[in-house]
């Protein structure tokens, strides 16, 4: 490893005076500003097309390692669920009512949520993302809003899936606890259930 | 895709995914850790240098992950998001070692024997990178990895590895001659 | 076994009967109960001792405890249903002044 490696085709000879270095610079800010040195020099532009590949297949090294990766069994998996808590998603303390001075009974937020999640997925074509209370839960009696992240499966109609949605998640929601719910809103932000984020179909019910 | 299967959560989008396991889905949160600890292996394998420690690294990310996943405001950078908690956890161990090994290429080991299957690729250009980078001293590998995989800058890698930018530089100048020389023996 | 202890587990035993109830977790940091996504393997060895928590302040006793109930019957009546069980029990035990009883419920179904 030294800085004196001769790289044939690439010193600054071949490159009208220029490195590889500022080459790679020039490329990282996006050829900005132009430089009509390196846009004119054929050598430049062998080396700029050498590196850009080679900037390729280091990205896309991980991604095939990735693929080569033995399947890890699944006490790995379980070793990494094994070591994880509740704490950090309980959120806030919704209360329940009780006559007694003594009593201090509570639901977790995370609990809610999860409530929320299972009604919602119990709907079919649905699966539930993230899910919000908005309002102040640790009040009694305070006027709740839901707020549903969800995906529709293609195949079903959206207003019509959202419109059970609300009912699941309402019904639910009577059932288990005390709170005073103004609002369910849905909103489907994909119906493709792919793996691909990209656009987002985002679409409010409500 | 089946139209008629049911939606399964292994196959939501990393938004319903992320959204679930940051209000407390395990099981989303279980196919996260199925969906990129495969890559969070292979990057913390390249960092290190060997995979001894890959795995600790990345239970170890995914378990900081879920503790602060309801940080994470944009599920669509999720994948990004992780790459950075396993490089820093990675860059962690890599200043741990120093403190107890005082050399500045650790890992002398002997290449690892090939497998059939890595044999069968050998002539790919990816082989070839994966042979180059393995080569090359561990300074000179670890820049170069947070420079093009996790896309850091040249003062991020310089704060996270404790070197001067200048010296950063220059390591990526080395590490990127090293690569195009081996570049040339593809074409 | 000191006599908390002993209350300790008492109290938890007869928790875990009261129906609804799905589970009683440690008062400490809880460990999931994670059932696998894809492959269906049951991690119910995870599950940390089941303990209802007892102390003493100088109001008297506090116990809490953090539960599971399942979907079958509403959560808030379980919920009033474990404090009650709890408030009688340290009643006919001839406690000494029960200064709160704290039940919270951390997951439904």
């Amino acid at each position: 490893m030294s800085d004196e490696i001769a790289l044939e085709g690439f010193e600054p000879a071949d490159l009208d005076g220029h490195t590889i270095d500022e080459l790679s610079d020039y490329l990282e800010a996006g050829c900005l500003p132009f430089d009509p040195s390196i846009e004119s020099s054929p050598g430049c532009q062998i080396a700029m097309a050498a590196l850009i590949r080679l900037r390729g297949v280091s990205l896309s090294l991980l991604e095939t390692e990735a693929i080569d990766e033995p399947a890890r069994d699944d006490s790995w998996v379980a070793g990494i669920l094994n070591r994880i808590g509740f704490e950090a998603q309980a959120g806030r303390s919704i209360p329940v009512s009780h006559p007694s001075a003594q009593a201090f009974l509570t639901l977790t937020e995370g609990a809610v949520r999860g409530l929320i999640r299972a009604a919602g997925d119990s709907v079919t074509g649905v699966l539930i993302g993230r899910c919000r209370l908005q309002g102040d839960v640790t009040v009694p009696g305070e006027p709740i809003t839901v707020l549903v992240d969800a995906s529709v499966f293609w195949g079903e109609s959206i207003p019509e899936a959202a419109a059970r949605v609300r009912e699941a998640i309402y019904a639910e929601l009577l059932k288990h606890t005390e709170l005073t719910i103004a609002a369910i809103d849905v909103v489907i932000h994909d119906v493709h259930l792919s793996r691909s984020l990209g656009e987002d179909a985002a679409e409010e019910i409500e | 895709m089946d139209v008629h299967s049911p939606p399964s959560l292994s196959q939501a989008d990393d938004r319903t995914i992320v959204g679930r396991a940051a209000d407390g889905d395990v099981r989303a949160f279980e196919v996260l850790v199925r969906r990129y600890g495969p890559l969070m292996r292979a990057y913390a394998t390249r960092v290190l240098g060997s995979n001894d420690e890959t795995d600790d690294v990345v239970q170890e990310s995914f378990i900081t992950a879920w503790q602060q996943l309801s940080t994470l405001t944009d599920a669509g950078v999720v994948k990004s998001w992780l790459m950075r908690i396993v490089s820093r956890k990675s860059i962690d161990r890599i200043r741990a070692r120093k403190q107890h090994v005082d050399i500045d290429d650790f890992e002398q080991e002997a290449p690892r024997a090939h497998g059939p299957e890595r044999i069968a690729e050998a002539h790919s250009r990816e082989a070839a990178l994966s042979r180059a980078l393995r080569a090359m001293p561990a300074q000179q590998r670890q820049c170069w990895v947070l420079k093009e995989i996790a896309e850091y800058s040249y003062d991020d890698i310089a704060a996270e590895l404790d070197l001067p930018t200048s010296t950063v530089r220059g390591l990526l100048a080395r590490a990127r001659k090293n690569l195009m020389r081996e570049m040339e023996e593809w074409r | 076994m000191d006599d908390r202890t002993a209350l300790t587990r008492d109290l938890t035993d007869l928790v875990r009967l009261i129906p609804g109830v799905a589970a009683v977790y440690s008062s400490g940091p809880v460990v999931v109960e994670a059932v696998s996504a894809v492959t269906q393997v049951v991690l119910r060895g995870a599950v940390a001792h089941d303990v209802v928590a007892v102390a003493e302040a100088n109001g008297g006793l506090t116990v809490s405890v953090t539960i599971g109930v399942s979907e079958g019957l509403p959560a808030t009546e379980v919920c009033r249903q474990v404090y009650d069980a709890i408030a009688e029990r340290l009643l006919l035990g001839g406690m000494a002044e029960t200064a709160s009883i704290a039940v919270k419920v951390a997951r439904i179904g």
